[in-house]
């Protein structure tokens, strides 16, 4: 890449950067609310069930059902957001290498990028599109499937 | 008596989340952003549980466990780890340092409280 290539390259990155911390700017304050009030939903289905007759309880238990499936779905907005801010970070530190001038030391660069990741698939993905140096060692073991238990 | 589980988490919906799961199941929640507010409440308080999350500011829920365990009050308390983190090195990093359980993102509701149950 030569330097007039760079020069318009960094710019690019920081605004990648700035729209998307705009855009989970934007998105948490709705999912914060949307959460509060399918959580409120459960806590009232759940008083509903332990608080009435027969005919309220039996009433009430499809009400929570769905109602915890609702929480278990909103989760996604959690995990989104890690993800959109793990691509920001990135975004961040090759805009840092590319700024100075001095150019990236990419090998470093990958393994700080990878270092980011928490999800089993966000490495997966890493692995499969980013060439790894010869000799490098990624195996961490097999990853915990989402929504396990394990007690220790 | 009521049980009182402590939940960390700097998401304020995961943390609404695991507190509608706990108030349905009659459990009382004490909530805390990261693990330096859940470390200073658990120095003044008293509590049954503690489910955190691992990647927080200020304090990791690693380094929050490892704190708590320091802790003669909190030597035997539970304590779940609740994180998207699925790799094994941290993992074991969680159980060296003294968590009962690890638990992977999304939590499901149900599971949860029954996994509670077997540890209170």
């Amino acid at each position: 890449m030569d330097k007039d290539e760079t020069h318009n390259l960094a710019p690019l990155l920081l605004l990648a950067v700035r729209q998307l911390d705009a855009a989970m700017l934007d998105a948490s304050a709705e999912a914060e609310l949307l959460s509060r009030a399918v959580a409120d939903l459960g806590v009232r289905g759940a008083q509903m069930r332990d608080s009435g007759g027969d005919a309220t309880h039996a009433k009430a238990l499809p009400f929570v059902a769905d109602a915890q499936r609702a929480m278990r779905a909103l989760q996604f907005h959690d995990r989104l957001s890690q993800r959109v801010t793990h691509v920001r970070d990135a975004l961040s530190r090759l805009h840092a290498c590319i700024a100075t001038g001095q150019g990236a030391e990419w090998d470093q660069l990958n393994a700080a990028i990878r270092g980011l990741y928490t999800m089993e698939d966000e490495r997966q993905i890493f692995d499969a599109l980013v060439p790894r140096p010869a000799g490098s060692d990624d195996s961490d073991g097999e990853d915990a499937k989402c929504g396990s238990v394990e007690l220790f | 008596m009521t049980r009182t589980i402590l939940t960390v988490d700097d998401s304020t919906s995961m943390r609404q989340m695991v507190k509608a799961t706990l108030i349905s199941a009659g459990y009382g929640v004490v909530e805390a952003a990261d693990g330096q507010e859940a470390l200073d409440y658990a120095r003044e308080n008293s509590v049954d549980l503690v489910i955190s999350d691992v990647n927080m500011p200020r304090m990791d829920g690693i380094t929050l466990i490892g704190e708590l365990r320091q802790l003669p009050a909190y030597r035997l308390t539970p304590m779940l780890m609740l994180t998207t983190e699925s790799s094994q090195e941290k993992k074991q990093e969680g159980k060296r340092v003294g968590a009962t359980g690890w638990i992977v993102k999304p939590f499901n509701p149900t599971q949860l409280l029954a996994t509670l149950k077997r540890l209170l």
